[in-house]
């Protein structure tokens, strides 16, 4: 009897649930990268879809579709009429976004990625300048896809130019979402016949506000993320009278209130390593000495190109992009009366930036 | 009584943290973010009082009446009639939650990893799995909460892959409300709900020494578990976004990075749906031995019996948005008889106790 309850049991589940009329595995098309754009006419969506062709055993190739719909999921219809097998969401390498569709608003798109279950929240979204079809139409180097490229690029830029690693779906969702916080992910751009990451796009709520260039956002990363890695260089006339410094920075905030103002003090704990010195040269000097002297060299250095980079987030850009106000948030309350004004109210906050440097090793010379 | 539904005290533990985790936890962190922002995991701690006092107080009665069945000592309380009426409304308790459960897995699973069965199929499989396990009594039932209880506590782990991933600007200010934080209250009464398995399984407990004690482990377990993750979803995702997704903490789960698995999505879902198929299972026990109680209807046949009768209320509670309304309108109803029903028991039994020693 216990036994033929079980059978029983056993003989629902094979009856139930099965994938009776699905597709098979060998049916399925594999999409790599997705490019988001727009038409001429800046109502139309254009969608570009990187996947892969499978030939054989050992034959890979890839195609690039574009096709164009009222939203994103009428042109991910359209793109059935054309390709030849079904293809799966959820193994996209990496979203590319153009700089006009940026600007118009990436609403629809955070929608997507969310509420769409077959999409993986991992996926790295980049920026890129100039139109999306561009950037996938090129022939990839050194992986079988550019979705793999761009994916390695933004991967692989974590240990320079202080660069952090979240730029995946689930940190631009948390940007967007979070308290006083906006959305700021790596641009690329075409190169010749490549890509290289052209800077950081702002966001300001959705909509693309600015395109930093990579010479300034590489102080605008040291401001904004912690715990990363780069190399400050101190020139003094040419290359021949240089110091190179690879630091890895820490960073802390803390909010004021200074009558009706915030006052935002970031504290930037900086261990030095120095990699290159031609200004101390063969010079017989005593090692603290040198260290000292390029500490101060450094903070000098530093405090006066970060002023630089504040007045201009101040003036320009008009947008918090060192990710501070957040702390204002978390202090304050989000009821208070200048944390409700709070993004507007960005260009007349005080910013401090306070450097504690330390030199930890000077190499193998001394 | 039936030798089939004696339970050891370790067993009990099982049993009561088994019935109250379930599919709560991936829940929970939604309906308390939505009333006291980034407030909510205090909530969360605030209401784990109600499964310590449930817990306490069925002890504390049973312990005044020497440990009878329930039925035998609602009749020294209530008398024949209110607790006819009470067996009722106890039995109803029950397939309403377990019904809750069994639609709320069937979504879940539709929404995630078995995209191509209907949620019928599979309310329709899991009811005759429910019915399977606990035609045999109680005894079958906590083993196999043992047994889940070892090969999913692993899952308890992964609020710890996010604690250094947080940002702790998104739990701050700690409180900035009070009142929404009372407020926020009724919406974690179904992640707790199942704790009131206590009041039947109580008397079925072979050695009853220290039996308090296990049951407040259980409830203190399963508050920290609630608190640790609702916290963590707050510290990571931030309580914006979490008030508006369905299910945050498979959210949560989905953002997780780990080698060679692309997606820890489904494999969570396999493993965590054994933990709430374990707690409708729990559910069903409390349905069926009320029902049984109530109307002196044979235990196995009774047991089929609320077995379709929760799997038909489960077919109307199909859709998740229509699930999360009925229940966060009917918990609170429930909770409160519950509660009124404990204290007016334990003050009479109080009341009782002290008659007879006056008398003796």
């Amino acid at each position: 009897m216990q036994r033929l309850k079980l059978f029983f049991i056993i003989l629902l589940f094979l009856l139930f649930s099965s994938c009776y009329n699905r597709v098979s595995i060998e049916k399925l098309s594999v999409i790599t990268g997705i490019g988001f754009d727009i038409g001429e006419d800046k109502r139309k969506i254009e969608n570009v879809a990187e996947y892969l062709i499978f030939r054989g055993q050992n034959e890979i190739d890839r195609g690039v579709s574009l096709e164009i719909g009222k939203t994103i999921n009428e042109a991910n219809d359209y793109r059935q009429l054309n390709l030849k097998k079904n293809y799966l969401l959820g193994t996209t390498r990496a979203y590319v976004i153009s700089e006009e569709r940026a600007k118009l608003g990436i609403k629809d798109i955070l929608d997507i990625c969310i509420r769409d279950q077959e999409r993986n929240l991992n996926t790295i979204m980049v920026v890129s300048k100039g139109s999306c079809k561009e950037i996938f139409e090129q022939k990839p180097k050194e992986e079988n896809t550019m979705a793999d490229e761009i994916k390695e690029l933004i991967e692989a830029a974590y240990s320079a130019n202080f660069f952090t690693n979240n730029a995946g779906v689930k940190h631009l969702v948390n940007m967007y979402y979070q308290e006083g916080r906006n959305i700021i992910i790596p641009a690329i751009e075409k190169k010749d016949s490549t890509i290289r990451i052209a800077g950081i796009a702002v966001f300001d709520k959705d909509k693309l506000k600015k395109i930093i260039p990579i010479e300034e956002a590489v102080y605008v990363n040291l401001l904004r993320n912690s715990d990363v890695k780069g190399n400050i260089a101190i020139v003094m006339g040419d290359y021949n009278k240089a110091v190179d410094v690879e630091c890895i920075s820490k960073r802390k905030v803390k909010v004021d209130k200074i009558g009706d103002k915030l006052k935002y003090t970031i504290t930037l704990n900086i261990q030095g390593e120095i990699k290159l010195n031609t200004y101390s040269f063969e010079q017989q000097k005593d090692e603290k000495e040198i260290i000292e002297e390029i500490n101060s060299l450094l903070i000098k250095n530093l405090s006066e190109k970060l002023k630089e980079t504040i007045e201009k987030a101040k003036n320009d850009f008009e947008i918090d992009v060192f990710d501070i106000q957040k702390y204002a948030v978390a202090k304050y309350g989000r009821t208070d009366a200048i944390v409700e004004k709070i993004q507007e109210g960005f260009k007349d906050c005080e910013i401090e930036v306070v450097i504690n440097s330390k030199i930890r090793s000077t190499g193998r010379y001394k | 009584m039936n030798k089939n539904n004696t339970i050891t005290r370790n067993q009990y533990f099982f049993v009561i943290q088994s019935a109250m985790i379930g599919i709560g936890i991936i829940t929970l962190a939604s309906g308390v973010t939505k009333k006291a922002q980034q407030s909510g995991w205090i909530a969360v701690i605030l209401a784990g009082i109600y499964p310590i006092l449930c817990v306490l107080l069925s002890y504390e009665i049973y312990k005044d009446l020497n440990f009878v069945e329930y039925t035998q000592a609602s009749e020294q309380i209530y008398g024949k009639f209110l607790t006819k009426i009470f067996t009722f409304l106890f039995s109803f308790n029950f397939i309403f939650l377990e019904a809750a459960v069994v639609s709320g897995l069937a979504n879940e699973l539709t929404f995630s990893t078995t995209k191509f069965l209907s949620p019928y199929v599979l309310i329709f499989i899991t009811s005759a799995l429910i019915y399977y396990n606990t035609v045999d009594g109680l005894k079958i039932i906590a083993r196999l909460s043992e047994l889940v209880f070892y090969l999913t506590i692993f899952i308890f782990l992964i609020p710890i892959y996010f604690i250094n991933k947080g940002d702790i600007t998104n739990v701050l200010p700690i409180v900035s409300d009070y009142g929404s934080i009372i407020k926020a209250i009724p919406t974690t009464f179904f992640a707790y709900s199942g704790v009131e398995l206590s009041i039947a399984i109580i008397p079925m407990i072979t050695n009853k020494m220290g039996t308090k004690g296990v049951g407040i482990a259980a409830c203190i377990f399963t508050t920290t578990l609630y608190t640790f993750v609702t916290f963590v979803t707050i510290l990571f995702i931030g309580w914006k976004l979490t008030s508006q997704l369905k299910y945050p903490f498979l959210y949560l789960v989905a953002t997780t990075e780990i080698p060679v698995i692309s997606n820890f999505e489904p494999l969570f879902i396999f493993i965590w749906g054994n933990k709430i198929f374990q707690t409708a299972a729990c559910m069903h026990f409390g349905a069926t031995y009320y029902f049984s109680e109530a109307t002196k209807i044979p235990y196995k046949i009774s047991c089929a019996v609320t077995c379709i009768l929760a799997a038909l209320l489960g077919l109307i509670l199909v859709p998740e948005h229509n699930r999360g309304s009925i229940t966060d309108k009917v918990m609170p109803f429930l909770v409160g008889y519950i509660i009124l029903w404990l204290i007016t028991a334990f003050l009479i039994s109080k009341f009782k106790k002290v008659k007879k020693n006056a008398k003796a």
